[in-house]
């Protein structure tokens, strides 16, 4: 990167945090995304605050430079991956916590990641109760810009549905606030739709194309402390399906849901199931392994009651073994990461979302993928939100064999064609998500117009939502 | 409107969906806002599905037609008023609806009341559980583009949070469907946040400026069928604005939470006490009114147990008259408007969202607005979502006496101001508050890039969002 522009930085956020040192790069280069190429910046910049973030900003958008946001780097599609001499922007710095008790609600700064912010609201006996596979180091307003979801969502929805409000740095550097605190004499967040239109959403699932969040307000509840732990076993896809939505409809306070397919399940098992202390089973063609969570201890045993009285109805029984799901939620800031390292391979991730009742569709695409590509995979997932299922199925390779590499890769992109024929859905548009789409160019139309209305340079995240970039 | 237009209008519709007639024109010169001047359209039109409003918006943006879009023209504040010989886009004939049922959702036309909708969703047992004010004749399309609240909002919050996702009409003609349904091979609406950014929040409390909602999809929940009505007296603010800080911190379903003033209480009672059967009572500086509602009966208890415990805990009072917050429920599809026009004055409305803590920011501003026009007015409200309060004052004002109503145009003004410096904060920018904001430039900025972008000629809908 060119002296003047580095200097130009260091003018904004000190010496110390402006890097344009190889080794230091090299950290940039990458991020948890396995099978995706490193691209090396040309600097990173640590900024401290909002008006720091402004700033650079304006020196990247007068000088044309591409910027990729970046904060817990925990992402697993490529989102945070530079463009070549481009400008990394680290956002870890921006460690604010204001709660809000009376609000209901919290503003966390774009480094505060969800391990600290759990011990945090722990404090106070509340929590932001969605937790994404890696909250040790996936920052919150990160979590918002991928729209994920995790332990949590059953419940509570994906994390877009408790954001209440955003600070975003625009490409032009200008500082917005949107929610309810665009009022600058709100006393804090307390409602996302104000001023309508709601602007907030156009941020959420944005990969940072129209601009970096700074801040996040979100919704906050008080922790729940009265939980059951069961699992539920069923013959046929079609009645845990039915099992689950009906425990939805029933109104039980459900804040886990998993459903394994036989074979996953005992896959999964091998791997964590000892550490877990669960005991050796003939499980069935199909487990649901659920978690309950209330306040109150006459709820809990209520929904308890009821959701066995469910299972029994569709053609079930109970299972009785709660180490599994005890296990999923007590490690719900590690689970999903570790059981994705754990076995040693490297893998590819095709999140998206399918429909309760369709639950069993995903897993009929993904075993004859895996036969006609010749690889190894499995997939698992959770249930999400009102009623959707969030998929997560891995392909593995090995990092040492370009040939399996590109075999996971080249299944990977027929997969995600397959899957948007039966319906499923990513959360947001990365970027071999738009390879596999069809019949959708309205839509993308608009996305396109914002973007070039927004960013006119293009200079923010290049590549994560490739389709919308429109020409060089 | 040039006769050149009005036949390429009628080829698209027939000559039965348009109207220029005077006559006809005059019912969409106004609607159920008061107080606000009426305009007279150039046309009317009539459309039978999103097809033809697409054709109509191609037609409307080739010869630079301003486009007002409208449902049930319940709207209280200005939202569906026309330009002056412009077009009214009237969307009752898209009726269809669609009900998912193992998506837990429903689709519907623009056309679709809330109360034609609850009359087909309780054959099913579900219901779609916010109510607006006028819910007899506002469409569901249509409040989620005022992005509305009402009974039930206790609970599931406003509408725009039980939005799955909107088939909209573009200003230029193209048809886009928002969340999971963008998907084409998507067996229904399940996932709002899909394809992010999210796209369907632009539409939400719109006002219509970026295009014409056709269709939308919500989520649906089964029916309550357990219910606990009760009143809870406080002797000071903090008092009952903490008591529903903790009824929503401690999970009680409360459905729908209202808050009175003991003075306005009294004014309601006098109104329509006797009719709802509510007994007489010396009603206390703080009343809250709460529906309770759950699915199953020993959840319905446990809640309402704990309700009077908190109750008392807070300081207040278990008043125990269920009357009045029952009425209020099973009223839910008219109520407010009948209180709204049974004492037969007139009124202007500015609703607005507080936090519960700062409710009575909302009361004393009204008050002193009250005494420095010297008019008559009320105000009341409601836990609206998370931790929210949906205030609805109300100016009444003599429509025959126009000094009077100069009045209240410039109480309500000056009182849209004071409010936003308490911190509240509307749905969604009425013409008014464009007006009231300080301190907003940036986010005005960038809206208004958002509407030249999706709406370059400015057709839709141009007076709301502060004329942008």
């Amino acid at each position: 990167m060119e002296d003047g522009i580095v200097q130009k930085l260091i003018e904004i956020v000190g010496k110390e945090y402006v890097s344009t040192r190889k080794d230091v790069l090299l950290a940039y280069s990458t991020s948890a995304s396995m099978s995706y190429d490193t691209v090396l910046p040309g600097a990173v910049v640590r900024p401290q605050t909002t008006e720091q973030v402004s700033e650079i900003l304006k020196v990247a958008n007068k000088h044309k430079i591409l910027v990729t946001p970046r904060s817990g780097g925990s992402s697993l599609q490529g989102e945070v991956i530079p463009k070549e001499d481009a400008l990394v922007i680290d956002l870890l710095r921006l460690t604010e916590i204001e709660i809000y008790p009376d609000l209901r609600s919290i503003t966390v700064g774009a480094g505060i990641d969800f391990g600290k912010l759990d011990k945090f609201l722990n404090k106070h006996d509340l929590w932001l109760p969605v937790y994404p596979g890696s909250s040790l180091t996936a920052t919150i307003a990160g979590n918002v810009a991928v729209n994920g979801s995790g332990f949590g969502s059953s419940q509570f929805g994906c994390i877009g549905e408790l954001v209440l409000g955003l600070e975003v740095v625009l490409p032009n550097g200008e500082i917005i606030q949107t929610g309810s605190e665009a009022n600058p004499n709100s006393p804090g967040p307390f409602l996302r739709y104000a001023f309508g239109p709601d602007l907030t959403g156009l941020f959420i699932g944005s990969l940072g194309v129209f601009g970096i969040i700074t801040k996040v307000s979100l919704k906050i509840f008080k922790r729940m402390h009265q939980f059951d732990y069961n699992t539920y076993g069923f013959n046929t896809p079609q009645e845990a399906e039915k099992f689950v939505i009906q425990c939805k409809e029933n109104e039980i306070s459900t804040v886990w849901i998993a459903i394994y397919e036989g074979q996953i399940l005992d896959f999964f098992l091998e791997m964590v199931g000892e550490e877990y202390g669960v005991p050796e089973h003939d499980w069935p063609p199909f487990t649901v392994s659920m978690v309950i969570g209330r306040i109150r201890e006459d709820q809990l045993e209520s929904d308890r009651v009821e959701a066995q009285r469910i299972c029994v109805e569709e053609g079930g029984y109970v299972i009785g073994i709660s180490e599994l799901p005890k296990g999923e939620w007590d490690d719900r800031m590690l689970e999903l990461a570790r059981s994705s390292y754990v076995h040693g391979w490297h893998w590819r991730i095709l999140y998206h979302h399918q429909t309760l009742s369709q639950w069993h569709k995903t897993i009929e695409e993904i075993w004859p993928i895996f036969d006609e590509f010749r690889v190894l995979g499995h997939t698992a997932g959770f249930q999400s939100g009102h009623s959707s299922y969030n998929y997560y199925p891995q392909i593995f390779f090995d990092p040492q064999d370009k040939e399996d590499e590109n075999k996971a890769r080249a299944a990977h992109k027929e997969l995600v064609r397959r899957l948007f024929k039966t319906g499923a859905v990513p959360f947001k548009l990365a970027p071999y998500w738009v390879d596999g789409i069809t019949e959708m160019e309205p839509y993308l139309e608009l996305v396109k117009g914002l973007k070039e209305a927004i960013d006119p340079n293009r200079i923010m995240s290049p590549g994560v939502i490739p389709g919308i970039e429109g020409e060089n | 409107m040039d006769k050149k237009i009005i036949a390429e209008l009628s080829k698209i519709v027939g000559d039965g969906y348009i109207s220029t007639k005077q006559s006809e024109l005059l019912a969409y010169s106004v609607s159920a806002s008061m107080a606000s001047n009426a305009v007279l359209p150039g046309a009317v039109v009539r459309p039978a599905d999103s097809k033809q409003v697409s054709q109509i918006l191609q037609v409307a943006a080739k010869y630079n037609i301003p486009v007002t879009p409208r449902s049930g023209g319940s709207s209280l504040q200005e939202e569906v008023i026309p330009e002056v010989d412009g077009l009214v886009v009237e969307l009752l004939r898209l009726n269809d609806i669609k009900f998912h049922k193992e998506l837990r959702s429903v689709t519907v036309g623009a056309g679709v009341t809330y109360g034609v909708l609850e009359k087909f969703l309780k054959e099913h047992n579900v219901f779609l559980p916010v109510y607006p004010e006028s819910a007899l004749v506002c469409t569901v399309a249509g409040n989620v583009a005022v992005n509305g609240a009402g009974p039930g909002s206790s609970l599931f919050g406003c509408t725009g949070e039980l939005v799955l996702d909107v088939e909209a009409v573009l200003p230029d003609g193209r048809i886009i469907t928002t969340g999971s349904e963008a998907n084409p091979y998507a067996s229904g609406p399940y996932q709002r946040y899909s394809f992010g950014p999210d796209i369907t929040g632009l539409f939400i409390g719109s006002l219509g400026s970026f295009g014409i909602i056709t269709k939308v999809s919500m989520k649906v929940f089964k029916r309550h069928k357990y219910y606990d009505h009760n009143t809870f007296g406080f002797e000071t603010h903090e008092q009952a604005e903490q008591f529903m800080v903790d009824v929503k911190q401690n999970d009680i379903n409360g459905v729908f939470t209202s808050l009175y003033e003991g003075p306005v209480l009294e004014l309601f009672m006098d109104m329509i006490g006797e009719e709802l059967g509510v007994p007489k009572y010396e009603w206390p500086f703080r009343t809250v009114s709460m529906t309770i509602g759950r699915v199953r009966e020993d959840l319905l208890k446990s809640d309402a147990e704990l309700a009077k415990k908190l109750c008392v805990k807070h300081g207040g009072h278990v008043i125990g008259i269920s009357q009045l917050p029952y009425q209020e429920w099973n009223g839910r599809l008219w109520f407010f408007v009948r209180a709204c026009y049974v004492h037969g004055w007139h009124w202007r409305t500015l609703y607005h969202h507080q936090t519960p803590t700062n409710a009575h920011r909302s009361v004393e501003e009204i008050r002193r607005v009250m005494d420095k026009y010297g008019f008559l007015g009320h105000t009341a409200g409601f836990a609206s979502g998370h931790s929210s309060f949906n205030a609805y004052p109300h100016l009444y004002f003599d429509p025959q006496d126009l000094e009077d109503e100069q009045k209240i145009r410039d109480a309500h003004k000056e009182l849209a101001k004071t409010l936003f410096k308490t911190g509240a904060v509307p749905f969604k920018m009425a013409p008014y508050w464009a007006d009231a904001i300080e301190g907003m430039d940036n986010y005005m900025t960038f809206l208004e890039l958002i509407k030249k972008t999706i709406d370059p000629k400015k057709l839709m809908n141009p007076r709301v969002l502060g004329g942008l």
